[in-house]
């Protein structure tokens, strides 16, 4: 059987409704405004409590993204992302189920599996966590931007632009594939569902006792 | 004689490839796991990345834009140099030309103040690694543009004694690999590079080294090394995590051990992970300014102790 299911089209802002809907496996194409930032500015927002410059309720779609800006002429009024590539959202768990929250988003796009406290958010206040059909410079951004980034919408950029918040008009990115639903389904916990079966068959190969532990140098 | 401009042109030739082409031995590996896995839903993923490697090299654009960290591996071969060659300040050069040219990524910047000059140069960086070696006539660079998947995921060091046995490798490598490759993260096929013994320095970087020096399909000398690569290999393939994080076949193209004698109690041991998109190019520059791409580094894994070892102990 297929890991990926159905496919559908959004427009931001999306509805609770629109991703009440929707299950791990599926693949989405998203159109309208994203943001973009890193953990520089989610720091801000989630522990500093600044408040965000963008309207995250009209924009309520996040990418780990940001893969930094290229200018596009001299006076810098637009700029070229560099093309974009989702990036591993592991390491923004501890702003996440915050972030979901406080700027009430409806999807949140990284590369690879998010922790407990994501998976949480999403059920409770509505979110999908979506991450690349297959490697995260795949589903289609670039190709699909409707105009280039204005420079006044790069905010806080004090970081470099590859930190920076970043706003992108774009038609039809995608496949983004759901790894996180809202009924709380974990794509890639299923797909793993063998895997620690097969590591239990190669520790016997490998001749690890059952009781095998690493010495330990603590004190 | 070989003077400064000539290493920042090499430094450049070699980085401006590794930065938009993914090299022959990795591609190939690619191509092979494509064909060979049965997973209909992980062909489905392989055809998209072709049809987009192929979309993105003839754009003249980055297959994957996160150039992450930089670093130039450097074989001094027996050529004639300028002594007052200043290598960082040459290659820093090719590394600030191909940023500001967007070839290079904006990812090299400073983590304790964070702060980006968005031009990959700064404290140690790009991070460049010598060796002198007389067997060649020529001066050898590889350049590495080496993203995040593989520094953060996917390397692991763990500090391990003899009472842990070769078990205690075995599976150090196996849960740390499998955690890199969980979820997509190392950015699997993966070409994974482990190290063994000396300590702390020398482990890491010798893993590191296996991993992104050494071409796919290449194995130790040592026999029981080589036995040992095979059969981590097929472990972490039977495993089943998979291209992409995606379940399959074909976790890791391949894995590469390097080990080194030291202290007998000391079993540093490392593991690092090289991405499919791997930028990484070697470039030979010969006395005469002639520059040449090569597939793979030859003057880096010489190991004069296997040619001087029975001369030294006589």
């Amino acid at each position: 059987m297929s890991i990926f299911g159905k496919e559908y089209e959004f427009t931001t802002p999306l509805s609770e409704d629109d991703v009440r809907k929707v299950k791990a496996g599926d693949l989405l194409y998203i159109s309208g405004d994203i943001w973009s930032a890193r953990s520089y500015v989610l720091k801000k927002f989630v522990v500093d409590r600044e408040p965000l410059p963008v309207d995250t309720k009209k924009m309520n779609v996040f990418l780990t993204g940001g893969e930094g800006l290229r200018p596009v002429d001299k006076e810098h009024t637009c700029w070229d992302p560099v093309p974009i590539g989702v990036t591993l959202g592991l390491r923004f768990e501890r702003f996440f189920p915050k972030l979901i929250e406080y700027a009430g988003l409806r999807c949140v796009i990284t590369k690879g599996n998010m922790g407990p406290g994501t998976r949480d958010a999403c059920v409770k206040f509505g979110c999908l966590q979506l991450t690349a059909f297959g490697w995260p410079v795949l589903p289609r951004f670039n190709e699909v931007l409707k105009a280039k980034v204005k420079d006044e919408e790069v905010y806080w950029r004090e970081a470099g632009m590859v930190e920076a918040l970043i706003v992108y008009h774009v038609g039809k990115t995608g496949p983004w594939l759901v790894n996180m639903d809202t009924r709380g389904s974990v794509l890639f916990n299923q797909i793993y569902s063998p895997v620690n079966d097969r590591i239990a068959e190669v520790y016997k190969k490998i001749g690890l006792p059952e009781d095998f532990e690493y010495s330990s140098l603590e004190q | 004689m070989i003077k400064e401009d000539l290493i920042e042109r090499a430094g450049y030739m070699a980085m401006r490839q590794a930065a938009l082409h993914i090299p022959d031995d990795i591609f190939d590996a690619v191509k092979d796991a494509h064909q060979n896995e049965s997973s209909a839903d992980t062909r489905r993923v392989y055809d998209a990345f072709f049809e987009f490697a192929e979309r993105r090299t003839r754009a003249g654009e980055v297959v994957c834009p996160d150039t992450g960290t930089i670093y130039y591996y450097i074989s001094i071969g027996n050529v004639e140099i300028d002594r007052s060659i200043d290598f960082w300040r040459a290659l820093a050069r090719a590394t600030v030309s191909l940023s500001r040219e967007g070839i290079l990524g904006q990812k090299s910047g400073d983590v304790v103040h964070h702060t980006n000059n968005n031009i990959n140069v700064g404290e140690n960086s790009p991070s460049i690694h010598y060796k002198l070696v007389p067997e060649i006539d020529y001066i050898e660079i590889t350049a590495l543009a080496k993203g995040g998947g593989g520094e953060m995921p996917g390397s692991k060091f763990r500090m391990l004694v003899p009472a842990d046995g070769l078990h205690g490798i075995k599976k150090f490598f196996i849960d740390s690999a499998v955690s890199a490759a969980k979820g997509g993260l190392a950015c699997p096929p993966t070409i994974f590079g482990l190290g063994v013994g000396g300590g702390i320095a020398i482990a890491a970087s010798i893993a590191h080294e296996a991993a992104v020096l050494r071409p796919v399909g290449s194995r130790h000398p040592d026999k029981d090394i080589a036995a040992m690569e095979d059969e981590l290999l097929e472990y972490i393939n039977y495993i089943g995590v998979g291209p992409a994080g995606l379940g399959g076949h074909r976790t890791a193209s391949d894995v590469h051990i390097e080990y080194s004698n030291g202290h007998m109690g000391v079993v540093a041991t490392a593991l690092v992970a090289q991405c499919l998109m791997a930028h990484r190019a070697t470039v030979k520059l010969f006395a005469d300014g002639r520059m040449e791409l090569a597939t793979a580094p030859e003057g880096w894994f010489t190991r004069p102790w296997r040619k001087s070892m029975s001369e030294v102990t006589k």
